[in-house]
Formats: C-alpha cells, sequence, structure tokens
C-alpha cells in the first residue's frame, strides 16, 4: 500500500499529473482513482475507464460537462471530483 | 552541333539529378514528420484499481450511492418517483421507461426561468401542472441517474442565465 502511494506521489511530482476520482451515479461500478496528465482529453480519459463515446465526464453540474475532444487536465485540479454519467439530452 | 549535345547531355544530366532529388527530399520529409510525430510525447492518463481495494483502515471510502437513492427516489407502478433536487429547489417528477425509451416528467417546473433555456421547446405541459420533457438522447446503459442528474442541471443553467 505504501510503495503504491509514493509511487502515484513521485509521478505527480515529476510530470505534474493531477490525481482525480471518477464516481459512476449509478453505483453499479465503484469510484475509480486516475491519473491525468499535460494533453489529455476527455476521450482519453474515458478510453482508460472503458467507456464508449455514450458517455460524459463533468464536475457535477450540466455547465461543467467536458467535450469529448476537449483537453481535460488544464480544467481540473489535482484531486478534483469527476462524474462518468451516460449521455441524456432532451431534443424534440 | 557540339554545342547542342552538350547542351542536352547537361539538360538531361539536371533532369536526372532534380527527378532523383526530389523523391528523395520528400522521403525525407515524410520520415522527418514521422519521427516527430512519434516523439511527441502521448498523453499520460492511468486508471489506478479499484479504490476499495487499496484502502486502508484509516481512509474513508467514497461514497457510491445511486444518486437516486441519495435523492429519495422510489420505484412505484411502473417507473420511478422522487424529486429533482437543485440548490434553487426540489420539484416532483417521474421517470417511466417504455422499450428503450424514458417518459421524463416534472411537476409544476419553473417555466419563467426555463422559458429562456435552449431546451425550453423540449418541455410540453400534459395535463395541469404535469410536463413531460421529451429526450432526444437516451442513456445507452438505461440509467435513470444520468436523467435525473441532466434534468437536475437544466433548471440549474436556467436559474444561472
Amino acid at each position: 500500500m505504501s510503495n503504491g502511494r509514493n509511487f502515484v506521489e513521485a509521478e505527480i511530482l515529476e510530470q505534474g499529473v493531477k490525481r482525480v476520482l471518477i464516481k459512476f451515479p449509478g453505483g453499479m461500478r465503484p469510484p475509480q482513482q486516475a491519473l491525468v496528465g499535460p494533453g489529455s482529453t476527455t476521450q482519453d480519459l474515458l478510453n482508460h475507464l472503458g467507456l464508449s463515446r455514450d458517455y460524459a465526464l463533468s464536475a457535477g453540474t450540466g455547465d461543467t460537462t467536458f467535450g469529448l475532444s476537449e483537453i481535460i487536465y488544464p480544467l481540473i485540479s489535482d484531486g478534483d471530483l469527476l462524474f462518468a454519467t451516460s449521455r441524456v439530452d432532451a431534443g424534440s | 552541333m557540339i554545342f547542342s549535345l552538350l547542351f542536352i547531355i547537361f539538360a538531361l544530366g539536371v533532369v536526372i539529378y532534380f527527378v532523383r532529388l526530389s523523391p528523395k527530399s520528400f522521403e525525407t520529409i515524410i520520415e522527418e514528420s514521422l519521427r516527430l510525430a512519434s516523439n511527441r510525447p502521448k498523453p499520460f492518463v492511468k486508471v489506478l484499481p479499484t479504490i476499495s481495494s487499496r484502502i486502508s483502515d484509516k481512509v474513508v471510502e467514497a461514497d457510491n450511492t445511486p444518486v437516486y437513492l441519495q435523492r429519495g427516489w422510489v420505484r412505484k407502478d411502473n417507473g420511478y418517483h422522487g424529486y429533482y433536487r437543485t440548490q434553487y429547489g426540489a420539484w416532483e417528477g417521474a421517470i417511466q421507461r417504455r422499450g428503450d425509451a424514458f417518459y421524463v416528467f416534472i411537476n409544476d417546473p419553473p417555466t419563467e426561468k426555463l422559458r429562456h433555456h435552449s431546451r425550453w421547446p423540449c418541455f410540453r405541459q400534459e395535463t395541469g401542472k404535469r410536463w413531460r420533457i421529451h429526450l432526444a438522447v437516451n442513456p445507452v446503459d438505461q440509467d435513470i441517474n444520468s436523467i435525473i442528474l441532466y434534468v437536475e442541471s437544466v433548471i440549474r443553467d436556467s436559474f444561472r442565465k
């Protein structure tokens, strides 16, 4: 456990990697911690989570939903909580 | 005659030189581009193993309660009933599943705020205070929690505009 922790901290220090906790509101999947490096897009993170383009990442509110090709790195802070939800949109 | 012959030989030499040089230059450019592309650092992303398997006794485990339970929604009849909760208020609603599509309802929504929202045309008044929100994109995993969060985000956005 301590080795794993030191490994993460070393990476953060060396590469400016940010840690985020990703929650799945449905509760069907336990929250997962991810490391996000400079230049990472939402799509990169979704791919690593095994989620398709039918899912969205947000910081919890509708106006903080990240675009798929958006570079997410500068938009998040170390320790942020993100939500992975399946895409929903209203329309006639 | 000799000058013409020399000129032709010279011209052929020039042509051969450029014909040989051009593809080589092109290949060089391609190789250089590929080399630069491969050298471009790939974004670092790593998903760590599930927290519960790494967690110690001293760390509080992240809450994994589904949103619909957190919001107090209950399953009744052929759907879910509860309140869309935001910092601006709570509105009673219901979500019914019919096949792969969801029928989303909200009672007495904040129409004065919502009418300025881009999704206002998707709100249709049904009977009395009951409104239906027409979904164009249904959650691919049939997760009603995503719908609850979406409706709440639309309400929140409408108050912020």
